[in-house]
């Protein structure tokens, strides 16, 4: 008996072999390429600015640069950009190419959110529910990076590192929830490199419409978006609970 | 910088002693090389530092969040290679999710090294790639993986493809470098089958032509806190990882600079 064929008693080496060669197969992305072109001539581009994998997701404490101060979704930069991109817009990304991403069982069950050390000091509820929200996103979810702004437009949270494509982001979620564009549920993607994609979720509160924006190897399951937003309102709602 | 990470899903294959002695053949190459022990074992540190029960390391940089790399890592006499210990945090997760949670933190850790310009850091995992190990693979530009030549570890080969194939939806950019024979036993006959075997298996290009012997000498190095290329005996094992060093400086995409 050869080897080949003690190792066929313990293993189906044509599985194996077609696993191998599907890791090996895939090309590596050493670097995010450029998609700019798919966003039209307005577009300014952000090649060359994200750094997606080289920065530790922080809070922004200074004053931010706010490029859509409540802006119109009908104004025109915001409606040039939603038009340059619009070929790259799915309203509901989640059947196409690659399975999509679900979250892990725990975070379906538990959703868990931790209480953050400014829950007791003072601050109005949002700023608290979206730091709450962040710290949970973080820690709970399998995304590559991360941006939260307020209906401000301020930036809590960010490790996306691009200030060009927040700006997108944001301009398409306010697009999307207010022209009516966007699935019921507000959610957008937008692929902004090979293997790269960024999923933009409106989250809605009383004082307006914060966006996340999710950048992701493949699209998150509808399940795992639904408990993410489910997660915000969870945290909206114990920071306004009096007393906590 | 090239992030490298050396796992498996089975233990005592070799992990630790192919993270020294590689980072060890990185760092004479004149490479500026950190070895990150991320193995709550605490492998690395035991083998090269008698201190690092008392060294602060990887696991306390995951639970204190204003923890700087520079406070953790330890010099070596070779003014290239440095490395931080495991340490004495318990940060370790046992979950079986695709994602532990720490991969931000990972993250920032792996952009503190790069702000130190080094070329080259080597993650020494712990076995199964799950919870921390798994999000080291998330920042990661590379895994190799070493494979005992002995039976049993050809037969774990579809739960280690499995498990990267698992990674790769996670890190699309993670090279698989390729699987390393470790322990190879050229006067055992089940060795050699098991190399053979394993060879037939996979495709060539994803088993490492470059073999790790099993030999006395090893343990021999972890008994004195050195790598085996700095013994006096140890010049014919040197000289098989810098063979492994230019058979993987070959395959990383893109190149590691000179």
């Amino acid at each position: 008996m050869n080897e080949n064929e003690v190792v066929s008693q313990w293993l189906d080496p044509d599985e194996v072999r077609s696993l191998a060669e599907g890791l090996l197969a895939q090309n590596p992305v050493s670097q995010i390429p450029s998609h700019e072109s798919v966003f039209g001539k307005d577009f300014e581009g952000f090649d060359g600015e994200s750094n997606l994998s080289t920065q530790p997701l922080q809070s922004v404490t200074s004053e931010p640069a706010n490029p859509f101060p409540q802006a119109s979704p009908k104004s025109k930069p915001a409606r040039s950009v939603v038009d340059g991109i619009k070929q790259s817009v799915r309203p509901d990304p989640f059947r196409e190419g690659q399975p999509p991403v679900a979250l892990t069982a725990a975070v379906k069950q538990a959703a868990p959110l931790e209480v953050v050390s400014s829950r007791s000091s003072g601050l109005p509820s949002l700023p608290r529910a979206l730091g709450t929200f962040s710290n949970w996103l973080k820690k709970q979810t399998p995304i590559l990076a991360a941006f939260v702004c307020d209906p401000k437009g301020e930036i809590v949270v960010d490790d996306v590192g691009s200030e060009k494509l927040i700006k997108v982001a944001r301009s398409l979620a306010l697009a999307s929830v207010t022209m009516g564009e966007g699935a019921p549920s507000g959610l957008l993607q937008v692929e902004i490199a090979k293997d790269r994609m960024i999923e933009i979720l409106p989250l809605e509160s009383k004082e307006g419409h914060s966006i996340a924006g999710l950048v992701v190897a493949r699209p998150l399951t509808s399940e795992a978006l639904a408990t993410i937003c489910r997660s915000f309102k969870t945290a909206l709602s114990r920071s306004s609970t009096p007393g906590e | 910088m090239t992030t490298l990470a050396i796992t498996s899903q089975k233990g005592g294959v070799g992990k630790t002693t192919l993270s020294i002695n590689l980072a060890y053949a990185f760092a004479r190459s004149g490479r500026k090389t950190l070895l990150v022990d991320t193995d709550p074992q605490g492998s690395v540190g035991l083998s090269l530092t008698r201190q690092s029960r008392h060294l602060s390391g990887f696991y306390d940089f995951l639970e204190n969040p204003v923890m700087n790399v520079g406070e953790l890592i330890v010099p070596t006499r070779l003014p290239t290679f440095s490395l931080v210990a495991a340490g004495r945090g318990s940060a370790y997760e046992f979950g079986s999710g695709p994602i532990s949670g720490n991969i931000h933190r990972i993250r920032g850790f792996v952009s503190q090294i790069r702000a130190m310009k080094y070329d080259v850091c080597i993650f020494d995992t712990a076995a199964g790639l799950f919870g921390v190990t798994a999000d080291v693979l998330g920042v990661s530009n590379g895994v190799m993986v070493p494979q005992q030549s002995e039976p049993l570890g050809v037969r774990s080969v579809p739960k280690m493809l499995e498990a990267l194939t698992r990674m790769r939806a996670v890190n699309p950019s993670l090279q698989v470098l390729g699987v390393i024979l470790t322990m190879v036993k050229k006067e055992l006959s089940e060795s050699l089958e098991s190399a053979q075997a394993l060879r037939g298996l996979l495709p060539d290009e994803m088993v490492m032509q470059t073999e790790i012997p099993r030999n006395d000498l090893y343990v021999q190095a972890s008994a004195r806190g050195l790598p085996v290329g700095v013994m006096a005996e140890g010049a014919k094992t040197l000289a098989i990882f810098e063979e492994l060093r230019l058979e993987l400086e070959q395959r990383i995409n893109p190149p590691i600079p000179s």
